[in-house]
C-alpha cells in the first residue's frame, strides 16, 4: 500500500515535470484567484486589530462618595485591580478632577476659584483589556456594588451602539469571506479541470489496461493538491511583497499622520487557511473532472 | 475462452449494433472479425473488454458472464485482455518503455522486475534499440508494435485488435501479422477486427463475417 502511494507520488511529480508550462500557467492563474483573498484576509485582519485597538480605549469612571478618605480611596482602587479583565485602575482625587476640568473649560476657572467648595467628585479611572469590550458591563455592574462607589459611567449607549456596529462587521466581513472562499474554490477547480481536460487521453488509456478509479485518481488529485499549494502560496508572497512596498511607499507625513494605525501582514490562522483554501479547490478541482472521466 | 449466447447491442430502441450473435472462440484460436464499415465489428470487441455493455443475451469470457460484471471489476477483467487499436492509443510524452509500463503499473509491478520484463516483450517486438524514444520519433508500424508490447506486457489470455494494419501500408501489415502470429503460436488467442478483404483471406484464419449487426457465417 505504502509502495503503491510512493509510486504514485513520483508519478505525479514525474507528470508535473512533464507539462511544466501548463502547469506553470495552472499555478500562475490559481495564485490570481487566491490573490484576492489573501487581500480580503489582510484587510480583514488589520480591521480586527483595529477594532481591538479602540476597545483598549473603554475607560470605565467609577466615581466615589465625597466621604471616602484617600486611603479608602486606593482600597477600592486596588480591589478594582485584582478584577480579571482589568488593566489598570487610575485614582483621581477631588483635586485632579478640578485641574482637568479647568485644563478642558478655562473659561470656567473663575467661577470654580469663586466657589466655596471644590465640586468635584473623586473618581476611579478604570482601564479594561483588549478583549473585553463586551465584559465592560460585567465590570462596571461589579464596581457599583463596592462599598463607597456612588455611580459608575461607562458610556453605556455607546458602549451598545459599539457592539452591535462591531457585531455587524464581523459578521459581514465572514460572511463576505465566505463568499469569496467559495468563488476560489470554484475558480480554481476549474482552472485544474481544464488541465486535467488536457490529458484525457491519457486517463483513457489508464482506464483501458486495467486501471481502477483509485489507481488513475490518485496521482491527478496529488497534482491537482500540489498546484493549488503553489498558487496559494505564491499569492501568499506575491501579497508580502506588496504589503512592504506599500508600507516603504507610505511618505514619512502621511505616515505621522496615521500613526495611530499599525499595519499588519496576515496572521497564522490566515495563512494556514489559503494554504488549506488552495489544497482543497486543487483537490476538488480534480476530483470533479476526473469524476467524468472515470464513468467504466 | 470467448462464448456469445444470443447476444445483443442497441445504443437505442432503432438502432441495433449487434443482433442475436452466436459464437464460441475456443483458447489459442486467431479469428478475424470481418465486414463492412457499420456491420459491427469493432462494437463486438468493445464488448469483449466492456467498453460497452451487453444489451441482450450472455457473454462469456474465460468462463466468467462478463454480460452481468460490476463496474468496479472492469478493471481486473481488462488486464486479462490485451487491446490494440488503429490509432495505436500512445501517450505522446512518454517515451517507449513508460508507454509500456503503463500496463505493469496498474498491476502493481514496479523497479527492477518490470523494467526486466519490458525490456523483453520490447525486444521480443523488435524495438529493444529504441526503448527511449518518443511515440512521434517512430514509424507508424514501430508505434503499432510498442501498443502490441503493452497490450501483451502482462501475458494476457487474450488479445483483441480493432484495425490494427488500417493505418499502415502493405509491407508493414505483413510485419505486424507475422508479430501477431508469433504471439498467437505462444498459446494467446487472438481476436482481430479488419475490413481488409485481402489479407483476412490470404490469412488462413478462422473468419466471423458480420453485416449490419449479424452474423454472416
Amino acid at each position: 500500500m505504502l509502495r503503491r502511494l510512493v509510486h504514485h507520488f513520483i508519478r505525479a511529480v514525474a507528470s508535473l515535470k512533464k507539462a511544466m508550462f501548463i502547469n506553470l500557467i495552472t499555478v500562475a492563474t490559481i495564485t490570481i484567484a487566491l490573490l484576492l483573498l489573501a487581500g480580503y484576509l489582510l484587510l480583514l485582519n488589520n480591521l480586527n486589530h483595529w477594532i481591538n485597538v479602540s476597545q483598549q480605549r473603554f475607560t470605565i469612571k467609577a466615581f466615589v462618595h465625597d466621604d471616602v478618605v484617600e486611603k479608602k480611596l486606593g482600597e477600592i482602587a486596588g480591589k478594582i485591580r485584582s478584577y480579571s479583565n482589568v488593566r489598570d485602575a487610575k485614582v483621581l482625587d477631588k483635586n485632579q478632577a478640578k485641574d482637568i476640568f479647568i485644563d478642558r473649560h478655562p473659561d470656567f476657572l473663575d467661577i470654580i476659584e469663586g466657589l466655596n467648595e471644590n465640586p468635584f467628585q473623586a473618581s476611579i479611572l478604570i482601564r479594561v483589556e483588549n478583549d473585553s469590550a463586551d465584559s465592560v458591563k460585567q465590570i462596571a455592574t461589579k464596581v457599583e456594588k463596592i462599598a463607597g462607589v456612588e455611580s459608575v459611567d461607562y458610556g453605556e449607549r455607546w458602549l451598545e451602539r459599539y457592539l452591535a456596529f462591531r457585531g455587524t462587521v464581523k459578521m459581514g466581513s465572514y460572511l463576505l469571506a465566505s463568499l469569496i472562499i467559495i468563488a476560489c474554490i470554484f475558480l480554481v477547480s476549474n482552472t485544474i479541470r481544464l488541465n486535467i481536460f488536457t490529458r484525457r487521453a491519457e486517463i483513457e488509456i489508464y482506464k483501458l489496461v486495467g486501471g481502477t478509479k483509485i489507481f488513475i485518481a490518485t496521482p491527478f488529485v496529488i497534482e491537482g493538491a500540489a498546484l493549488g499549494l503553489c498558487g496559494a502560496a505564491l499569492a501568499i508572497a506575491m501579497l508580502f511583497v506588496f504589503f512592504k512596498l506599500t508600507l516603504l511607499g507610505m511618505n514619512r507625513e502621511s505616515i505621522h499622520m496615521m500613526s495611530s494605525l499599525t499595519f499588519y501582514f496576515l496572521n497564522n490562522t490566515g495563512i494556514l487557511l489559503l494554504l488549506a483554501v488552495g489544497v482543497v479547490s486543487g483537490t476538488v478541482g480534480s476530483i470533479l473532472s476526473l469524476h467524468r472521466f472515470l464513468r467504466i | 475462452m470467448i462464448q456469445m449466447f444470443h447476444v445483443s447491442k442497441a445504443y437505442s430502441r432503432e438502432a441495433y449494433a449487434l443482433q442475436d450473435i452466436n459464437l464460441k472462440i475456443a483458447k489459442g484460436d486467431f479469428v478475424f472479425v470481418t465486414g463492412p464499415s457499420g456491420a459491427g465489428k469493432t462494437t463486438l470487441l468493445k464488448l469483449i473488454f466492456c467498453e460497452e455493455s451487453v444489451t441482450s443475451g450472455q457473454l462469456l469470457v474465460d468462463g466468467r458472464n462478463i454480460a452481468r460484471i460490476r463496474a468496479s471489476r472492469i478493471p481486473y477483467l481488462r488486464r486479462q485482455i490485451g487491446v490494440v487499436f488503429q490509432d495505436f492509443k500512445l501517450i505522446p510524452t512518454m517515451t517507449v518503455s513508460e508507454n509500456v509500463a503503463l500496463a505493469m503499473e496498474v498491476v502493481g509491478v514496479y523497479g527492477r522486475k518490470a523494467k526486466r520484463r519490458i525490456a523483453a516483450i520490447v525486444n521480443a517486438v523488435g524495438l529493444g534499440h529504441k526503448m527511449h524514444a518518443l511515440p512521434l520519433q517512430l514509424s507508424a508500424g514501430e508505434q503499432q508494435r510498442v501498443a502490441i508490447a503493452r497490450a501483451l506486457v502482462n501475458d494476457p489470455k487474450i488479445l483483441l485488435a480493432d484495425e490494427p494494419t488500417g493505418n499502415l501500408d502493405p509491407e508493414l501489415t505483413i510485419e505486424i501479422m507475422d508479430l501477431l502470429n508469433f504471439i498467437n503460436a505462444k498459446g494467446t488467442t487472438i481476436l482481430v477486427a479488419s475490413h481488409n478483404k485481402k489479407l483476412v483471406e490470404t490469412s488462413g484464419k478462422l473468419v466471423i463475417r458480420l453485416k449490419n449487426g449479424h452474423l454472416e457465417n
